[in-house]
């Protein structure tokens, strides 16, 4: 249908649409008015993509001086297809009422591993291990060796075809992952390039966030894209978490082992390379001067997206005599990693500031800050002097240069960990960075609008605060329905009435490991089908496991339904859970426990059948005795005046609601939600939630022993056993054309909340 | 193996090993030769001599193998009767381990043929004791004792040659139709095995529990097949198996060569890392997949080294969980290849139902289809059809959009009804076009008929004792008029006056209309005759209600008078007419 939101005529590729995705696009809307950025909440299931990518389309192709570029950032590989599925369906739309497609570009982009198609390169199997071998046969001095000197050097043919065909555009249309290679193999040529090519012209991208936060990435294939974009990062509930982590360096004694072995065959060449080729390392630094110097021209010019490792200052100033030259750098080098090695034997912690480790570093090394800045640019271009090809070769050296820019670059928003080896883990030099805006921040400045969005944003007011930006549209929406499919319980209390809760002081405790036990048995023999059991960490699982298989509740689960568990392994996890998927497609029905932060809960989804009832036994808190979390809790604090205890009950409610929201994936899903800890009947806690999960929440519910949530449930559940069809949800969660009036609209107005 | 001068041989020889020393207890000199494991017996041949020494595997306990520090490498068969026949081996130029290596494959050899023996003959002594053949013998003989009518009949017509015994049996013994569905395994059957209590373990044990275990670890009944009895007791080896580190699946096990189910964790550490290195099928749940954060692999930051560098004393705490993994895997897997089983069985059954519709099986008890046990609990899942919303689900969960629920149709429900064909509900069969048209001319010919034909009066059946009877005629008085067409006969007497003057002959007249009515039964089901077998059995009916009524009849009316058997002979009168009918319509 087409509808109209404030004056601009949207295509919805359907004919019913969802109240709450007509109030998304207004919102939207606003934000691409103004233009600024926005943060909106609405629950998966709502059909979020398919509303901001129809809005986005209109927009573009009513205002197409005012918005050029989408640039839509998803989590997963999955996401990013369902995401660029939806854009064909919404394409074939416009063709099907409007007799043509939109004239415009739309591809997905991803790693080599999932779009190279050269059967020797993916032998390599690891993501790291395919981009070697690509980059071995595709960097440009190999292949300028082969054809001039070794004509029997490997050659990837893909790749030769699309480099000899440079008119090759990429004509317009959207263009999934499995599209691409498709094109690729037919055509001959190498998709992964064709999409690097494409991406600048595009008119929309989908990718992983990482193409746009890590510098590292950024910085090939984000940088030139056009101010006016919108980018929106979806799922972005951890955002905070992917910005810091892109920061973030982490040295063990294994990596400097490593980063010595590469320094010594690094110096090796280059000893070579003067013997060889002396003008070739002469001009190198003539070379890297003059695209320094390019750098700061574009950035002044505001051509191009900034990377926050190469900051601003250091492209005005010259670079210090001391790693001028190739050898002088690499002798450099030893000194760093001399240094670091000397850190790393420490027998206590220590906990410094940037400064402090640059003064260190002076005291002992005689190292200046001023060198330090340039070390991973240096080492980028020396790299490409001496031809290495693979990159993974100076993987090790990359990771300690990337360390000393930071360190030298950054006095705020970074702190150095050191911690000495213990049995448990080895000793570790951590460059931790504590401030998620710096990452975020070229991107906020950069592009008019950052939409940033996912199911479970609340508290929302936390985001602009740790992300350091002002947006103009803050909103939360919540889920009509038709019918109550969301049943949260708060479980607070065993049938012999002793309080449930994970408490560091009562989690051990044997009474409240078997009421949890008793409450996952009641649940098991109500619920059918597949339920989730969240746990708040591993090793709480371990120990509640073990504790559960004595008291023989193990055993008596299995009477209901089969049991699976996350594991540390990967590998493992995915086995588990294939099964447990089997287990519930068959009929048989299944557990699994996992883990709150763990990679289940943040990839899978379990809808349907898959998850009838989610349980959270206990609040899942952060490990508060981390360093590198206790340093950020201060950063945080004396920054943004944060207190310590609102980040760790927003963090930990987050992931509560993440994990809960894996259950309801649709509204004709449903699925218990079942809170287990004494805890989440405080307002200060609940309140946390998700409005749409909020609303939901009966205030009689909020207390209750395991006997009474398993009477809750059972009503529940034999309610939404009964039949239910689109006609009965008209009207009230879903909307024709004809709704679609100044009136209906009205009844909707509480659908959505502004905060500001 | 080959290298050590063994090898498979031609003549259904699993192995055959050279240079191999026999010693028998009671013989003196000890010659070489060679020695051949077949399929059911170990033959040791002599190389200079004819002289052959075979060993029947029912005769061999176990074997024993010298320890390793001993200068000779030997292997021991124990025979039943305590004897032994020791073998060492020889290999000219092979050292002592060449030699161990050569023993081992020969002991490995052999040991799984007497596994693989031991169980043929488990097998056989299970079918020999309750073999399904025996089982519907009996049962038919305990129906027949439960009814005399029903011995009586069985004579008269069985036994004289009249029925074959297969139309006999159509309508007094029923096959379920197919074999019984199996039922499901709990998934605690582990739960409540061992109890400990202060007289020490108790044990609960029972036939199913032991099929489960068996069925979840093969392994253990592996062990079970080559220890007991041989070497302990059924009881022993159940005391063994509940205190082994195995059954405690929180417990490491250490290699403990006295502790028979060291093997079975070993097998089932393979199976767990072949189950894990199988890899996932569903893309979206492999998470090596999901991810596409290459350069953070590079980085390292705040990752974990790599899953395989986990040190074992993760490994150990992590068993618990793996094993609790494995057994759900396990119970998965064996369920989905008895499921395998089923749905093949189902489809030979379903075949057998169809055509049996035809026949006077009786109304389906559509009612009894219960329904499919929501929480799984012992549930064997019905998953061959009819689940077109769970199957949506799936496929949705796999690769569907988000907003694809809007596009969804108004006629797609949310809910399945589950209908569970078992073996006792009707079938409804499609037909092709053709078929249903031609079927469907039968049935109106056959009622076109039926109304202008006189049908027997259910009202005027004077032998309603019989229950067969009356089933009989409620079958078939499709259109039954009321009203005397029998107007004035003698069966319209005081019955009881009339049986009176006969008492010693009642029953035998009423053998005779018993008889009468179970052929006539026969002759009526036939129609419509829509299948080949149905035709043929009308003619034959036809011939035996002829015979019938030129013997057997004739003979018992010369005996106690004509005017008892008016009405039977009016039944196979009408039968005889409808015969000519139907004839007549079949030359059309």
């Amino acid at each position: 249908i087409r509808l109209t939101i404030d004056g601009l005529e949207v295509f919805f590729p359907y004919e019913y649409v969802y109240p709450e995705q007509v109030l998304y696009m207004q919102e939207l809307k606003k934000s691409l008015d103004a233009p600024g950025h926005c943060l909106l909440e609405m629950p998966s299931g709502t059909g979020k993509t398919v509303s901001l990518l129809s809005l986005v389309l209109a927009y573009m192709r009513k205002y197409p001086d005012k918005l050029e570029k989408l640039v839509y950032c998803s989590r997963t590989i999955p996401e990013i297809e369902k995401c660029v599925a939806e854009l064909q369906n919404l394409f074939k739309y416009y063709e099907t009422t409007s007799g043509e497609a939109p004239q415009m570009l739309a591809l997905a982009m991803s790693a080599r591993k999932n779009l190279c198609i050269n059967e020797k390169v993916l032998a390599a199997r690891t993501g790291v291990g395919i981009d070697g071998a690509c980059q071995k046969l595709t960097v440009s001095f190999i292949r300028a060796k082969k054809r001039m000197s070794d004509p029997d050097l490997p050659e990837c043919p893909f790749f030769e075809k699309l480099d000899s065909t440079p008119q090759f555009e990429l004509p317009n249309g959207v263009w999934n992952l499995s599209d691409l290679k498709q094109l690729g193999s037919s055509a001959g040529f190498c998709p992964y390039f064709v999409a690097r090519k494409a991406m600048s012209k595009a008119n929309i991208v989908v990718y992983s966030y990482h193409y746009i936060l890590d510098p590292k990435i950024a910085e090939l294939v984000s940088k030139d894209f056009s101010k006016r974009s919108v980018v929106v990062f979806d799922e972005a509930h951890n955002i905070d978490s992917v910005c810091i982590e892109s920061m973030s360096v982490a040295v063990s004694g294994k990596t400097i082992d490593r980063a010595t072995k590469e320094l010594s065959a690094l110096e090796r060449t280059v000893e070579r390379t003067r013997e060889e080729n002396a003008q070739r390392l002469q001009e190198e630094y003539e070379k890297m001067v003059e695209s320094l110097k390019r750098t700061e021209r574009e950035r002044a010019n505001d051509e191009r997206l900034a990377n926050p490792v190469l900051h601003g200052d250091i492209l005005n100033e010259a670079i210090p005599g001391s790693i001028r030259t190739a050898n002088h750098f690499v002798i450099f080098l030893k000194r760093v990693v001399e240094y670091i090695r000397h850190r790393l034997r420490s027998s206590s912690v220590l906990i410094e500031s940037p400064a402090s480790f640059l003064k260190d570093i002076n005291d002992k090394m005689f190292i200046d800050r001023k060198p330090l800045r340039f070390c991973a640019e240096r080492l980028s271009h020396l790299s490409r002097t001496l031809e290495l090809a693979d990159a993974s070769e100076l993987g090790a050296l990359t990771q300690i240069c990337t360390l000393a820019t930071l360190v030298s670059t950054y006095s705020k928003g970074f702190t150095v960990i050191v911690e000495p080896a213990d049995p448990s883990q080895p000793a570790m030099l951590h460059l931790s960075c504590m401030d998620a805006s710096i990452a975020m921040k070229p991107v906020i400045d950069r592009f008019q609008t950052v939409v940033i969005t996912s199911g479970t944003l609340s508290p929302l007011e936390m985001y602009p605060k740790i992300l350091d930006f002002d947006p103009v549209v803050v909103a939360s929406l919540t889920m009509t329905l038709a019918r109550p499919c969301i049943a949260p319980l708060i479980v607070s209390r065993g049938n012999d009435q002793v309080a449930i809760t994970s408490r560091f002081e009562s989690r051990a405790d044997v009474a409240v490991i078997r009421n949890y036990g008793n409450l996952v048995l009641e649940v098991a023999s109500i619920v059918p089908d597949g339920m989730v059991v969240f746990f708040t960490s591993y090793t709480y699982m371990e120990h509640v496991v073990a504790t559960w298989y004595d008291q023989h509740i193990i055993d008596e689960l299995m009477k209901y339904k089969l049991l699976f568990i996350e594991t540390n392994d990967a590998l493992e996890t995915s086995v588990a859970l294939e099964k447990y998927v089997e287990a519930c497609d068959s009929g048989r029905g299944a557990c699994l426990f996992s883990v709150a932060r763990g990679k289940v809960s943040e990839g899978i989804d379990f809808s349907h059948h898959l998850g009838r009832a989610v349980i959270m036994l206990g609040i899942p808190y952060v490990y508060t005795e981390s360093r590198i979390l206790r340093a950020r809790l201060e950063y945080l604090r004396d920054q943004f005046g944060i207190k310590e205890n609102d980040f760790l009950t927003f963090d930990a409610m987050r992931h509560t609601a993440q994990c809960m929201g894996r259950a309801l994936r649709g509204k004709t899903d449903y699925g218990l939600m079942i809170f287990a800890d004494k805890r989440f009947s405080r307002q200060d806690k609940r309140g946390k939630l998700p409005r749409w999960m909020q609303e939901h929440l009966d205030p009689a519910n909020t207390n209750l022993s395991i006997d009474e949530a398993g009477q809750q449930a059972r009503r529940w559940l034999s309610l939404m056993a009964q039949s239910f069809s689109k006609k009965e949800q008209l009207g009230i969660s879903i909307l024709t054309k004809d709704m679609l009036n100044e009136k209906t609209m009205q009844k909707f107005e509480k659908v959505v909340e502004h905060i500001d | 193996v080959g290298s050590c001068g063994a090898m498979a041989g031609t003549g259904g020889e699993l192995l055959i090993v050279e240079h191999v020393k026999f010693r028998n207890s009671d013989a003196g000199k000890s010659p070489i030769g060679s020695i051949h494991i077949f399929k059911e017996y170990v033959e040791w041949r002599d190389a200079t001599s004819p002289s052959r020494h075979k060993i029947a595997f029912g005769d061999i306990k176990g074997q024993r193998v010298s320890p390793p520090h001993k200068p000779k490498v030997q292997l021991q068969v124990c025979m039943q009767d305590d004897g032994q026949a020791t073998f060492v081996f020889l290999r000219p130029g092979a050292d002592k381990e060449a030699l161990m290596r050569e023993r081992d494959a020969v002991k490995e050899t052999l040991q799984q043929a007497l596994v693989a023996h031991r169980q043929r003959v488990q097998q056989m002594t299970i079918s020999a004791e309750k073999g399904s053949r025996d089982a519907e013998i009996e049962a038919k003989s305990k129906i027949l004792k439960q009814s005399r009518q029903l011995e009586e009949l069985y004579k008269h017509l069985v036994t004289s040659k009249l029925l074959t015994p297969q139309d006999f049996w159509t309508d007094y013994y029923k096959t379920t139709g197919k074999t019984e569905e199996r039922t499901g395994m709990t998934g605690a059957f582990l739960a409540n095995i061992a109890q400990a209590d202060t007289n020490g373990l108790k044990l609960n044990l029972n036939t199913n529990i032991i099929q489960n275990i068996f069925a979840t670890y093969p392994m253990v009944e592996r062990k079970h097949l080559e220890l007991v009895p041989h070497e302990m007791t059924e009881e022993e080896f159940w005391v063994k198996f509940a205190t082994s580190h195995y059954f405690h699946r929180e417990r490491e096990v250490l290699p403990n060569p006295d502790d028979p189910f060291a093997d079975c964790v070993k097998f089932d550490e393979e199976e767990i890392s072949k189950l894990v290195n199988g890899g996932t099928k569903r893309k979206r749940l492999n998470f090596e997949y999901l991810s596409d954060n290459v350069v953070s692999e590079i980085n390292g930051s705040q990752r974990p080294e790599s899953s395989s560098t986990a040190n074992s004393k993760d490994k150990q705490r992590t068993t618990l969980i793996r094993r609790c993994n494995y057994l759900s895997e396990r119970i998965l897997i064996t369920q989905q290849q008895d499921n395998a089983a089923a749905v093949g069985g189902a489809a030979t059954a379903a075949a057998a139902a169809s055509s049996s519709t035809t026949n006077a099986a009786g109304p389906a008890e559509n009612g009894t289809a219960a329904a499919a046990a929501s929480n799984g609990v012992n549930g064997a899942p019905a998953r061959s059809s009819g689940y077109a919303v769970l199957h949506r689900w799936i496929g949705d969960a796999d690769d569907a959009m988000e907003s694809a629920e809007l596009a969804e149709d108004e006629t797609e429900l949310q809910l399945q009804p589950i209908k569970v064909a078992d073996g006792t509900s009707f079938v409804v069969s499609e037909f092709a076009r053709e078929d249903a048209d031609r079927y469907r001319a039968i049935v109106y010919n056959f009622m076109d008929d039926v109304t202008e034909m006189e049908i027997l009066d259910p009202s005027e059946d004077w032998m309603s004792a019989s229950p067969s009877t009356s089933s009989h005629n409620h079958g078939h008085s499709l259109n039954g008029k009321t009203g005397g067409q029998h107007g004035g006969k003698p069966v319209s007497l005081d019955p009881a006056t009339q049986w009176g003057a006969c008492t010693p002959f009642v029953g035998e007249i009423r053998v005779v209309h018993d008889a009468v009515n179970e052929l006539v039964k026969h002759f009526w089901t036939c129609f419509p005759p829509v299948t080949p077998e149905l035709e043929a059995k009308i003619e034959r009916m036809e011939q035996t209600l002829k015979r019938y009524e030129q013997t057997a009849l004739a003979e018992a009316e010369q005996r106690f008078g004509a005017q008892f058997f008016a009405h039977t002979r009016d039944m196979i009168g009408r039968a005889h007419a409808r015969y000519v009918q139907y004839i007549a319509r079949r030359k059309k």
